[in-house]
């Protein structure tokens, strides 16, 4: 057998492996709805096999971290390893204590979500930050007026939305 | 001759066989995404435009002007643009719908890449008989233009 065609072989094993490894751990295995139910509060998660993801909190409505009501929470994820994603969601912050509700700037939040071998539940961990108007919540170097952790969610689970 | 037929066509085939999304180009599906919008007139806005064509925002200015999340569809117009629509619902003092807004949207990405975009909208208005799936039968004009720019949301690790 010529060398190149041995060269070869190795590259279309990897190759082989590659796809053949992706469907157990593929982004679409993670897409879905997910909500957890705390004692005083509920959360409702969307991860969309495109990357992008949302959610939906039942506390932006009441008050947040900083005392502010807060919009739905628009983002992006990956894979970072073994079941462990990475999710940043930027939610929009009200200051309600005007006489009109007034934008009090943009939250990055920063998730890491690992999830159970059956990928049906996931634990939440995140990191928040809350900047002011004007400022670029992506600058390393902005300073943020609040910040927050989910240390609420220890002991709690993220569950799929099971299909009736 | 033949070994280079047979290599020939394994390179097509491994091509061939390469995820889609890794060769798109321009604002297709590996666009999709969630970009911080500023806009021109002060506003700051999050859009999430899916790989499957919704597209979802919400803005700064809904409280002060009582009006929903926006939702609709984009497709890509162009080889680096896209052309999207959104509808929201308007409120009145009491809560009650007022009217169903429109805006019109144009992006196209800036520098290589998709992370970041700028573009223009449009906000139309429509009341009774008009249809907002209908822009031609908007009386009115337009009641708000903007110039936008935005980055994308991307996750850390």
């Amino acid at each position: 057998m010529k060398l190149s065609h041995l060269l070869s072989i190795p590259v279309l094993l990897t190759f082989g492996a590659t796809l053949a490894a992706e469907p157990s751990d593929h982004g679409g295995d993670y897409a879905g709805t997910y909500i957890a139910t705390l004692p005083e509060r509920a959360e409702i998660l969307q991860l969309h096999a495109d990357g992008t993801a949302d959610m939906t909190l039942s506390d932006q409505v009441t008050s947040g971290a900083g005392g502010f009501t807060f919009s739905d929470s628009l983002g992006s994820w990956k894979r970072t390893g073994p079941r462990r994603l990475a999710a940043r969601f930027v939610n929009l912050n009200f200051d309600v204590t005007a006489p009109a509700a007034t934008y009090s700037g943009a939250a990055v939040v920063d998730y890491v979500l690992e999830f159970a071998p059956n990928r049906r539940t996931f634990a939440a961990s995140c990191q928040g930050r809350i900047f002011p108007p004007g400022e670029d919540p992506f600058d390393p170097a902005s300073t943020p007026v609040t910040t927050f952790d989910c240390a609420y969610l220890d002991g709690y689970l993220y569950r799929r939305v099971p299909l009736p | 001759m033949k070994t280079r037929l047979v290599h020939a066509l394994l390179f097509v085939g491994l091509l061939g066989a390469w995820p889609a999304s890794l060769t798109a180009r321009g604002f297709s599906g590996n666009c999709s995404g969630t970009y911080l919008m500023a806009e021109a007139g002060g506003a700051t806005s999050l859009w999430t435009l899916e790989a499957d064509g919704a597209f979802f925002a919400t803005s700064s200015l809904q409280p002060l002007l009582s009006f929903s999340d926006q939702q609709g569809s984009w497709e890509r117009h162009g080889h680096h643009g896209l052309k999207g629509v959104v509808l929201a619902l308007v409120f009145d003092e009491n809560s009650e719908l007022l009217n169903v807004s429109r805006v019109d949207i144009s992006l196209h990405t800036v520098g290589t890449g998709c992370d970041n975009i700028a573009g223009s909208l449009e906000v139309r208005e429509f009341t009774g008989d008009e249809d907002p799936l209908d822009p031609a039968t908007d009386t009115g004009e337009p009641i708000a233009t903007d110039t936008v720019t935005g980055r994308r949301v991307k996750a850390r690790g």
